[in-house]
């Protein structure tokens, strides 16, 4: 338990909550929410301005589990919020973009390291504190854990010898340049693979320590069929297709068909073959949405970008009959500063799914708008919704609705999810409304290209 | 004499699922009834004489190891051989599904002649002396 005699205001645990990995909400005494973390608010689907409600309803609307951490903060509790929905086992974060934010949210800390070892602990994020000579001046309990050694044992002790695998170079070279911004690197202690981040504590004085912060990366490492339950669902998702496609090969190879057979059951190879394609391809995306893709940014215009996938899914809308409109687009260019095959990917997601989950007769509605510094990119539909207790979980990979009216329409169960992926790359936002039988309005969020973004050797010359 | 027929059942979510199995099983002694759901399922079996179930364990809205449950839990479909399809061939699979009351598993992907040999082998098993499968298999 953590019990400081000074609290941090709420701002810097808000902060801090930013950064850390989770779902996570700072409720006050009176149960109401004050600051969700932007997982938080993915999981709900809640924006900023509904964080007023209380954790009772936030907990019956949303179908999730809530779990109190156990740390008092005068007046403030945190929670941590899990879907309800199983297959919602992956991270929403790896420990790589949080561990990145903790040189500044650590600087708004008064040099009290005891609270925030305690505070790191409830979160699972080890914490080692080195000295001038890179030995061991303290760790927290998650740090004992993930290292195999108790506190009293490591404490004094050269971190090389307890952790070997880390490199006495890298940790002078940030001695000797501070500035320079640590990236994570992983490293292995034992059986467990590590994240790693580096932070200045302090530069007066005598001396300076040194920070590590350890996140454990091994669970989302693993490749053991039975402690992953995102590979189970893709081998089945592709051994399904391809056990229909390869024994109607076979028949067909062997003559076992006649000539009106051959035509029922081409078709149905086709639609299987490509199932497995479309699946590999989402898989192949999700894949490529790593921290790396921030290189790949450039100006976007987000106006032909949306134009563009709606004369794409023209004719499959048609095919469904429903109607699909483009509203009128802002009379300026609306610039945004990404990777142009993303946003494209993430919007025709969102309308496709809007498409599949509309009945015929129905419509869907994009709608591109500038408000302030942001473009929000809207698509509605007055298709067959989402159930509420369905919501938390909708951009969780491999999340599917099951509706007999629907049920001929088969999706890779990954599109929101790569939506959603695709959208935190680029620090934007998203969220939606549903109510079933009515229709769903998704939200893309995208901050306005100001120039500021550009890398020095991009910048224009002047003339 | 007549050859014996045997009422199969299969019950897989994915239509296409089951056209592969019909066209897979057209020509041997088995009768297909289909089902997509779970519901479907337990309404055919009650309905008509089954000799053997063919059911898809991964199903969306209610699971292949339920449907095996509720099977079961008829007492006229409590001795009939229930054989269960996964994509997986793990140990935590296989003993879940013979908790649930299957009695034997398949891993996909399954041709013709292993699904037949399959079949085949349970229901000399379960009607010991049928000459019908022995002349089938023969």
């Amino acid at each position: 338990m953590l019990n400081p005699s000074h609290s941090p205001g709420t701002d810097q645990i808000a902060q801090l909550l930013k950064a850390l990995p989770g779902a996570l909400v700072l409720v006050d005494d009176a149960q109401t929410i004050s600051y969700m973390n932007p997982e938080a608010r993915m999981l709900t689907g809640l924006r900023e301005n509904h964080e007023h409600v209380t954790l009772d309803a936030l907990r019956e609307a949303a179908h999730l589990k809530i779990e109190k951490l156990p740390v008092d903060l005068e007046g403030l509790h945190i929670y941590r919020l899990v879907a309800g929905n199983t297959r919602h086992d992956e991270p929403a974060n790896s420990g790589h973009e949080s561990t990145q934010q903790m040189p500044r949210l650590l600087q708004l800390f008064d040099a009290r390291p005891e609270h925030i070892l305690g505070l790191f602990d409830t979160l699972g994020v080890g914490l080692v504190v080195l000295d001038d000579a890179f030995h061991i001046d303290a760790l927290n309990q998650a740090a004992a854990n993930l290292l195999g050694y108790s506190e009293a044992t490591a404490r004094k002790r050269p971190v090389t010898r307890i952790i070997p695998d880390i490199d006495p170079w890298q940790l002078q070279a940030f001695r000797d340049n501070p500035e320079q911004h640590p990236v994570p690197w992983m490293l292995t202690q034992g059986d467990r693979s590590l994240a790693v981040q580096l932070v200045q504590m302090s530069a007066t004085g005598a001396g300076s320590r040194l920070l590590l912060a350890l996140f454990d990366l091994t669970p989302y490492l693993s490749h053991n069929l039975k402690q992953s339950p995102l590979l189970r669902i893709i081998v089945h998702d592709l051994t399904n297709p391809l056990n229909i496609a390869l024994n109607f090969a076979e028949m067909l190879d062997k003559g076992e068909l006649e000539e009106g057979e051959v035509t029922e059951v081409v078709p149905i190879m086709l639609t299987q073959l490509r199932r497995m394609r479309d699946l590999l391809r989402d898989l192949s995306l999700l894949d490529q949405i790593g921290d790396r893709i921030r290189e790949s940014f450039e100006e976007v215009h987000l106006d032909i970008l949306v134009a563009m996938v709606i004369n794409d899914l023209e004719t499959r809308a048609a095919e469904a009959q429903v109607r699909l409109q483009l509203m009128p687009l802002p009379a300026t260019s609306c610039v945004v500063y990404g990777n142009e095959r993303l946003l494209r990917q993430a919007i025709q997601n969102l309308v496709e799914n809007a498409i599949k989950y509309t009945l015929p007769d129905g419509w869907v509605r994009v709608t591109l708008r500038q408000k302030g510094p942001w473009f929000d990119v809207l698509v509605a539909d007055n298709g067959i919704g989402i159930p509420p207790a369905k919501h938390a979980a909708v951009f969780a990979p491999f999340y599917r609705v099951r509706d007999n009216r629907t049920s001929n329409v088969k999706g890779t169960g990954l599109g929101l999810h790569l939506v959603r992926s695709i959208v935190e790359q680029h620090d934007g936002e998203l969220w939606f409304h549903s109510v079933p039988d009515k229709g769903s309005i998704f939200v893309l969020r995208l901050r306005a290209y100001d120039g500021s973004d550009k890398k020095p050797q991009d910048a224009a010359p002047e003339l | 004499m007549e050859r014996k027929r045997y009422n199969l059942l299969v019950v897989d979510d994915e239509e296409d699922a089951l056209t592969m199995v019909r066209h897979m099983l057209r020509g041997t002694p088995f009768n297909i009834i289909m089902a997509t759901n779970g519901q479907d399922a337990l309404a055919k079996a009650q309905r008509e004489d089954i000799d053997i179930v063919l059911l898809d364990i991964m199903m969306p809205d209610i699971s292949g190891m339920a449907v095996c449950g509720h099977l079961r839990a008829d007492p006229r479909l409590q001795s009939v051989p229930i054989v269960m399809l996964t994509a997986l061939d793990d140990y935590a699979t296989r003993r879940e599904a013979m908790q649930a009351g299957a009695t034997d598993l398949i891993t996909k992907p399954v041709t013709k002649d292993e699904l037949l040999a399959k079949l085949n082998g349970i229901l000399a098993e379960y009607h010991a002396g049928s000459q019908a499968s022995q002349a089938w298999l023969g």
